[in-house]
């Protein structure tokens, strides 16, 4: 009787294992490769339409067929329930699961992302790079270890951000939230600066650090026009209703040759990854014979385009204040 | 080269320098005037690093000196800073309205007139009109001196109007013991021919400044005069001292004689010209020895 219980109970305990691994299997698929639950709800769809059906079937077929079919599902039973390959199903989903892992990278910002790339600082190699789709979701598989492993995902218009992967969970990042928007900086240098910079000034825009000399994000000089550092954006009406105002104590003469220097503004490649929200930058207009002729200090905020007037040390009194 | 081309040469040479130095030893005697240009405007003051503007200062003082003397001749213009004379023509390049609260705007030349122990400072001439910094052509000391000599080429009769009414006409031209007060109606006779100074007599105007010996002392006695030239009948007619030092010098006479005292009961205090216009008939313009045609 005792055999005979055990003998039942080996071949369900090892079924069940079987169907553990399935939906252990099936979810860890469905997390890092994007299978949907279609598999694990066909799997229990299966289980359970055969537990349903399989009294009914018993009552329909005659003794010998229900006894090939046993001896059919006994042999199955037997391949399938067999427990090196239980072990070894298990032992691989196991390596798999602590070894590999994904990065889901998704968008929340409002204008559509060009690409996406993941670099690993702990190893030399090239970047893993996938194309974005409005709306799209970009899945990179990559090995990892059970304690995490270091990567940075970056992308244009975007401050890159460094993250730890762990095999299971794996990561999913939003850009825009995990990962900040790194806002194209305007730099508007006001009349004196303009002309300053018309005379062969030279206009320099850094990180300020309080304990070094701050690094350099963008410096150029002899070009008589606004700066946009980062990425390249169409400069809002609303932007230009604001600077209209700005100039409106201005002659007409004088309030167009501004807007017109304002709205072409002149590409700066940074020199340095672009500063995210809450950094501190410093920018400064010098005249040719050195002297500070305009300035500015503010701390990043977010927003895709910030504005940034780059004000004159001596304001024309004549101008709105 | 044999002797006689070399005699030519330095006989040509030395009559190129006379022709030089003769003007110039009649130029010494009226007033010597040094000249200084300064930037301060800061659109161009900042246009340039600290050597660019020494020499821009110095450059553009040359060129100043050139138009002053190619439109006076009744004063001595010298860019020499080394020069003792204490009389200074400061020309600022500045904004038009100056100081700390003045608006962005005009751009243009301002002159004062170190003439001890008076100064007169005044806002002479447009340089930049507002707005036009923001034009796209940077300064360049090349730029700015090409700039600046098409300026002063470019005055009109009422710019150099200007800066003989408020400024050079407040400096004596003749030494007063030079002077000599003579004639019934008096008038006033002064040590430079009209083609020394260039005057244009049909339009020229003095200032003689007086003293009237009175009763009771001096009296103040200001004539304007306006310029003519000591041309006597003969020699018998005047005084022999007066014909052959003052003989076609100029003579300056009342524009309203009436009631003007006896000459020999004023003393000149000084004399100031003040309307000027260049003769240019009868004055060429400075030339250099070594570009005058051959002799």
């Amino acid at each position: 009787m005792t055999n005979v219980a055990a003998e039942t109970r080996a071949p369900l305990v090892k079924a069940a294992t079987l169907l553990a691994f399935l939906v252990a299997a099936d979810i860890w698929l469905t997390h890092h490769y994007g299978w949907s639950l279609k598999q694990l709800a066909a799997v229990g769809g299966v289980a359970a339409l055969v537990s349903s059906v399989l009294p009914y079937l018993k009552s329909l077929l005659s003794p010998t067929n229900q006894g090939l079919i046993a001896k059919g599902a006994q042999g199955l039973g037997k391949v399938f329930l067999w427990t090196p390959l239980l072990v070894f199903l298990w032992v691989t989903l196991a390596v798999a699961a602590l070894t590999l892992s994904s990065i889901t990278v998704m968008s929340d910002a409002a204008d559509p992302v060009a690409a996406v790339s993941v670099t690993f600082p702990d190893q030399s190699g090239p970047a893993k790079t996938a194309a974005m789709d409005q709306g799209k979701v970009v899945r990179f598989h990559v090995f990892t270890t059970p304690l995490g492993r270091p990567i940075r995902v970056s992308a244009p218009g975007f401050v890159t951000t460094a993250f730890t992967l762990y095999p299971l969970p794996g990561l999913s990042v939003a850009l825009g939230r995990d990962v900040p928007v790194a806002p194209s900086l305007l730099f508007r240098p006001e009349h004196k600066g303009l002309v300053a910079l018309k005379n062969r000034g030279s206009f320099r825009a850094w990180i300020d650090d309080p304990s070094g000399p701050g690094v350099v994000i963008a410096e150029t000089s002899g070009v008589m026009t606004s700066f946009l550092v980062g990425q390249p954006h169409a400069i809002p009406s609303a932007m230009l209703d604001d600077w209209r105002a700005e100039l409106a104590c201005d002659t007409a003469d004088v309030r167009n040759r501004m807007l017109l220097f304002w709205k072409r503004p002149t590409l700066l490649r940074p020199q340095v990854a672009s500063p995210g929200p809450g950094t501190r930058v410093r920018a400064e207009i010098r005249a040719r014979s050195g002297e500070l002729v305009a300035l500015t200090d503010l701390v990043l905020g977010a927003g895709r385009l910030i504005d940034v007037p780059v004000l004159d040390v001596t304001p024309d009194p004549g101008a709105c204040q | 080269m044999s002797v006689s081309n070399r005699s030519t040469l330095v006989l040509t040479i030395a009559l190129a320098a006379a022709q030089w130095i003769v003007p110039s030893a009649a130029r010494a005697q009226t007033p010597r005037i040094r000249v200084a240009f300064r930037v301060r405007a800061s659109e161009y003051r900042q246009a340039f690093s600290g050597a660019e503007r020494r020499t821009v200062e110095d450059s553009a003082t040359a060129l100043l000196v050139q138009a002053l003397l190619r439109h006076f001749r009744f004063v001595t213009f010298t860019a020499d800073s080394a020069d003792a004379t204490p009389r200074v023509l400061l020309v600022t390049l500045d904004q038009k309205d100056r100081g700390p609260s003045a608006p962005l705007g005009e751009v243009g030349l301002h002159v004062l007139l170190r003439n001890p122990p008076d100064s007169t400072i005044s806002y002479w001439t447009p340089y930049r009109r507002a707005g036009a910094d923001l034009d796209r052509e940077a300064v360049t000391v090349e730029t700015f001196l090409a700039e600046l000599a098409i300026k002063l080429d470019g005055l009109v009769d009422a710019d150099w109007d200007r800066l003989v009414g408020e400024h050079l006409s407040r400096i004596s031209i003749a030494d007063t013991a030079d002077v000599a007060v003579w004639g019934s109606p008096a008038g006033w006779l002064i040590p430079y021919s009209s083609k020394q100074i260039c005057i244009d007599t049909r339009t020229g105007k003095l200032l003689v400044t007086n003293q009237q010996i009175t009763d009771a002392g001096f009296e103040d006695r200001d004539v304007i005069a306006r310029v003519a030239t000591f041309h006597p009948r003969d020699s018998t007619t005047v005084p022999s001292r007066i014909f052959t030092r003052f003989k076609d010098h100029i003579h300056a006479k009342a524009l309203d004689p009436s009631g003007l005292p006896a000459a020999d009961s004023l003393r000149v205090s000084g004399v100031y010209i003040v309307e000027y216009h260049f003769d240019a008939v009868h004055c060429a313009t400075l030339t250099p020895p070594n570009t005058e045609p051959n002799q």
